[in-house]
């Protein structure tokens, strides 16, 4: 059964992200890497940018992801095991967390009394994890700052190292892996802080249920007795009560039980060498749970809906701007535009006949104009001996073979008086024989020279004699073109 | 089937420019393909250049030999076609052109005629530094015979004189259209113009002429986009460069020797980032579909920088930042290095490291200025320095010129501002000039820290987490050096 792919328009999962980074790194770092355009990507990429040109991108990846996943192995992509990972990961330090918190409680139990230090017990189970939440908070807040200025460069330093000596253990290729995958992560770490911070807020929700899992139990299983104590004068009664009071702001006016008076909280002062105050413990133990859930579990309870309200909408706007992704946005985008001229058909060799004087330029000038031919390449003939001669003819092969733009014509440049029949006639076999026989031969002819040029027109009796004498040729590809000024 | 291109031949008077219209309209530079020489009579065929798109020729523009005989072709034409004969005069055209297709005398204009009859529209190129004269009157009149739409576009091949005025005047009579376009000096929205104006005399072609606008002008969008991806990836590839170079320990072992290894060092640096450069620059021509520019080592002007050397004094004096903005782009890194520590240290140290850090910042960049590359080399000789026993381990690299970024910056804007001012119907040397001052001096406060950002994790050889913001920066500067003069002196 062919494996449903979502819609181009249904947003990303983290695992499918990780997976299209893998497969966009693997393409690009492939020696042969695949540049052609899946036909379902250009036929979307077309409805898209009319449908709805900002998402476009976002679509199109999905289908070029579609089309890439689909030959492969989904066991064979990374995604789903760092996916799976990142849950481990977050049971696991859940749990420990959670025991964590019950070990904490225990801990807080003074035995064989059974005594609770109510100021210790609420410092060391809610303000802490309170004053660290703060710190963390500021740190997203100056999160670019730190970062720009490599201030946790230490603390990086340190888990570099770690993951380095880690690494050195693994196999070359499972190193490879491990480093191709850091690479795809980074790229996602916008995406994939979400889900970090939700394990944290996790862990921080198990451990006030431990917490108040260890502190009930022992409610139930201990007769518990609360105290608090104090040496300087300053921290009466009264601002004990008034601390109380504000703790207890957020349950106080429905749930007063949980707030301590100020009679109970003088009752439950210890004041050594006195005993251990013996009053009912419900105040304080109320107070207490009252306040890991308020200041503890509450707050991590709503950042842990936040983070994952984040992460979805971080999973939805996941923008594809960095250099790979634009370099993919620009292949399936690509516009090529290109002239495509037809391919000049008027290459001609000049073959200059007995060795005019002919300056090149004058020469190209008149091809040009008179013949309609753009000369590319000039040989002199008919000035050797008949060996030699030869011999030169047959060289011309190779040059019309070689020339690039093609030769498609001879211009053979001659002066009319000159006209030697016998040796024009041998000359004009050698090359029919040698070169293409049909491949047209211009003649251009000259006329008399002067002091100042060689290039005259003929006289009109030279002229007849050429004519004549080219009709004896019988040859349908010999054009005789007398020079003209223009 | 689908509907045939529109075509439009190109047609004028021989050696006016109408190859180097085409083939700057159409962005063709290999003269093989397009040839273009001072010699008249250049172009012997009728040529037939497809605009391909997207594998979908478009339009078609057709190159056609210039009017030789155009007195005697009219005169034909006049002789043939009495004034009370009712027949189109187009039909009298068709005939002459049978009657002397394969003839010498009238090659020329059987060659420029037949695609006009074939039903192509009419572009008439005359040379505006040229007058009129009344012969040119022949020519326009043969073309009014075909009945075929027409634009008459003035080139100004040379700037000696200016005759567009009387030109106007006479081409208004015969042309539904006049236009100027200057074959050796139109860019990119010059061309778009052209073709936009080809849609107001053919305007039964109107969607799809608008497609191939449309389709350029994102086309031109995308070319951008990849400049500057191209200009980011020069930058982080000369920011991040070392040259690292093993030595033995007997070779450096005296001072001679030292400082021989230093330079050899140096230069091995030097050498590679001329070369990374080198490579940056011609992807840019490759993408703006230049050939590679001619060399020139001598800088006849003296407004110009010797565009071979990164390294020469005078590019280190002229371009890059003023000594002041370096000296604040200073201030601001070391602030912010000062703030992270205010920062982990929980404001405690009242700001004091932030200020000490812009202090640093602002005094090392005033000292190092626009000084000379200032190479940063480790030689692991000196006394407690680590040395393996086998050797040494030498390196250079990067500049410690905070300037250094910020050069390479304004000679790559150079290099592209240079390659869209080249018409690619010119066929002259193409010698790249630096001007004796760069853009980044003249970019605003903001964008100039968001660049500074940059070359601050780029110098430091630290990832840069967010490619976006940067590339979003260079191609707004890509679209001002577009649209833009060159830098003015400084």
């Amino acid at each position: 059964m062919p494996t449903r792919f979502p819609s181009a328009s249904a947003p990303w999962t983290l695992e499918e992200l990780i997976n299209f980074e893998h497969l966009l790194r693997a393409n690009t770092q492939s020696s042969t890497p695949t540049t052609d355009i899946p036909e379902e990507v250009l036929v979307g990429l077309t409805t898209l940018s009319k449908t709805n040109p900002e998402n476009a991108r976002r679509q199109a990846f999905r289908l070029w992801f579609n089309s890439k996943s689909r030959s492969l192995d989904p066991g064979k992509l990374p995604g789903a095991t760092v996916v799976k990972s990142l849950k481990t990961a977050g049971t696991l330090i859940a749990l420990l967390f959670f025991l964590g918190g019950i070990s904490l409680v225990l801990g807080l139990i003074q035995r064989p009394e059974n005594t609770v230090n109510v100021p210790l017990f609420f410092g060391a189970t809610v303000l802490v994890q309170l004053a660290l939440l703060l710190v963390l908070l500021v740190g997203a807040l100056f999160r670019h700052t730190i970062l720009r200025t490599g201030t946790l460069s230490l603390l990086q330093n340190l888990v570099r190292t770690f993951v380095s000596n880690l690494a050195r253990r693994a196999s070359p290729e499972r190193r490879e892996q491990s480093s191709q995958l850091k690479n795809d992560l980074t790229t996602l770490t916008p995406v994939l802080r979400w889900p970090i911070v939700s394990i944290t807020q996790s862990a921080a929700i198990a451990f006030n249920l431990g917490l108040l899992l260890a502190f009930i139990a022992s409610l139930a299983f201990t007769d518990l007795r609360f105290y608090w104590e104090s040496t300087p004068a300053f921290a009466a009664d009264s601002t004990l009560h008034q601390i109380t009071r504000a703790v207890a702001t957020p349950w106080s006016a429905w749930f007063p039980q949980a707030s301590p008076s100020l009679e109970q909280i003088a009752a439950t002062r210890f004041e050594p060498p006195n005993p251990f105050p013996n009053y009912p413990a419900e105040p304080w133990y109320l107070f207490l749970v009252a306040a890991i859930v308020a200041w503890g579990l509450i707050p991590r309870l709503i950042l842990r809906i936040l983070c994952a309200i984040a992460g979805r909408n971080a999973l939805k706007q996941v923008a594809f701007t960095q250099r790979h992704h634009r370099d993919l946005w620009r292949h399936l985008t690509a516009i090529d535009v290109h002239a495509d001229p037809e391919e000049p058909a008027d290459g001609a060799l000049v073959l200059n006949w007995n060795g005019i004087k002919l300056d090149p330029d004058h020469l190209r000038t008149h091809i040009l104009q008179q013949l309609h031919l753009n000369p590319l390449a000039t040989e002199t003939i008919g000035t050797l001996p008949a060996t030699e001669e030869s011999e030169l003819i047959s060289s011309l092969h190779s040059i019309v073979i070689a020339s690039s733009p093609p030769i498609n014509a001879l211009a053979l440049v001659a002066e009319s008086w000159n006209l030697i029949p016998a040796r024009f006639t041998e000359t004009h076999t050698q090359l029919r024989t040698t070169l293409d026989p049909h491949l047209p031969l211009h003649i251009l002819l000259l006329g008399n020279p002067t002091n100042s040029t060689p290039f005259t027109p003929p006289s009109n009796e030279d002229l007849k004699v050429w004519n004549h004498y080219a009709d004896t040729l019988k040859d349908p590809a010999l054009h005789l073109h007398p020079f003209h000024p223009r | 089937m689908p509907p045939s291109p529109p075509q439009f031949a190109v047609v004028g008077r021989i050696n006016k420019g109408k190859s180097s219209i085409l083939a700057t309209l159409v962005e063709e530079s290999d003269n093989a393909r397009i040839r273009i020489s001072a010699t008249p009579g250049e172009t012997t065929h009728a040529q037939h250049i497809p605009l391909v798109i997207n594998g979908e020729t478009l339009i078609e523009f057709i190159d056609t030999p210039g009017f030789t005989n155009a007195a005697e072709t009219l005169a034909w034409l006049k002789a043939h076609h009495p004034k009370n004969d009712t027949t189109p005069r187009i039909d009298t055209v068709r005939a002459f052109v049978d009657e002397h297709r394969g003839q010498d005398r009238f090659t020329d204009e059987c060659e420029l005629l037949t695609p006009i009859l074939a039903g192509a529209g009419i572009i008439y190129i005359v040379d505006a530094s040229k007058p009129f004269r009344p012969d040119f009157l022949d020519e326009m009149e043969i073309l009014r015979w075909t009945g075929r739409p027409r634009l008459a576009l003035i080139n100004n091949l040379s700037d000696d004189a200016d005759f567009t005025d009387d030109w106007k005047k006479h081409l208004g009579e015969s042309f539904n259209l006049t236009r100027e376009f200057n074959a050796h000096h139109a860019r990119f929205p010059e061309r778009i113009r052209l073709l936009r104006q080809l849609l107001e005399i053919e305007d039964d072609r109107k969607p799809v002429i608008e497609k191939t606008v449309r389709l350029l002008e994102d086309e031109w969008e995308q070319r951008r986009g990849e400049a500057a991806d191209i200009i980011l990836d020069l930058l982080d590839s000369c920011l991040r460069y070392r040259a690292v170079k093993n030595v033995a320990a007997q070779n450096v072992t005296r001072d001679f020797q030292k400082k021989k290894a230093a330079e050899e060092i140096k230069s091995l640096y030097i050498d590679e980032i001329k070369k990374r450069e080198a490579a940056g620059h011609d992807r840019l021509t490759k993408l703006y579909k230049h050939n590679a520019p001619d060399s020139e080592t001598d800088s006849p002007d003296d407004n110009l920088v010797d565009p071979a050397d990164l390294f020469a004094e005078e590019t280190w004096q002229f371009l890059g930042l003023t000594k002041w903005q370096l000296a604040v782009a200073g201030a601001i890194t070391g602030g912010a290095a000062g703030a992270g520590i205010d920062i982990a240290a929980g404001g405690t140290a009242l700001g004091i490291p932030a200020a000490l850090g812009a202090a640093a910042g602002l005094t090392a960049s005033l000292l190092k200025g626009r000084s000379l590359a200032n190479i940063k080399v480790d030689l692991p000789f000196l006394p407690g320095a680590k040395a393996s026993p086998g050797g040494a381990q030498l390196s250079a690299g990067p500049s410690r010129n905070p300037n250094f970024p910020w050069i390479l910056l304004d000679r790559a804007l150079s290099h592209l501002h240079q390659l869209l001012l080249r018409a690619h119907g010119r066929r002259d040397p193409f010698i790249i000039q630096h001007q004796r001052s760069g853009y980044t001096s003249k970019l605003d406060a903001h964008t100039r820290r968001t660049l500074q950002k940059h070359f601050h994790l780029a110098l430091k050889n630290k990832p840069t987490p967010d490619t976006n913001e940067i590339f979003q920066t260079l191609t707004k500067i890509l679209q001002t050096v577009e649209d833009g003069q060159p830098p003015p002196n400084s």
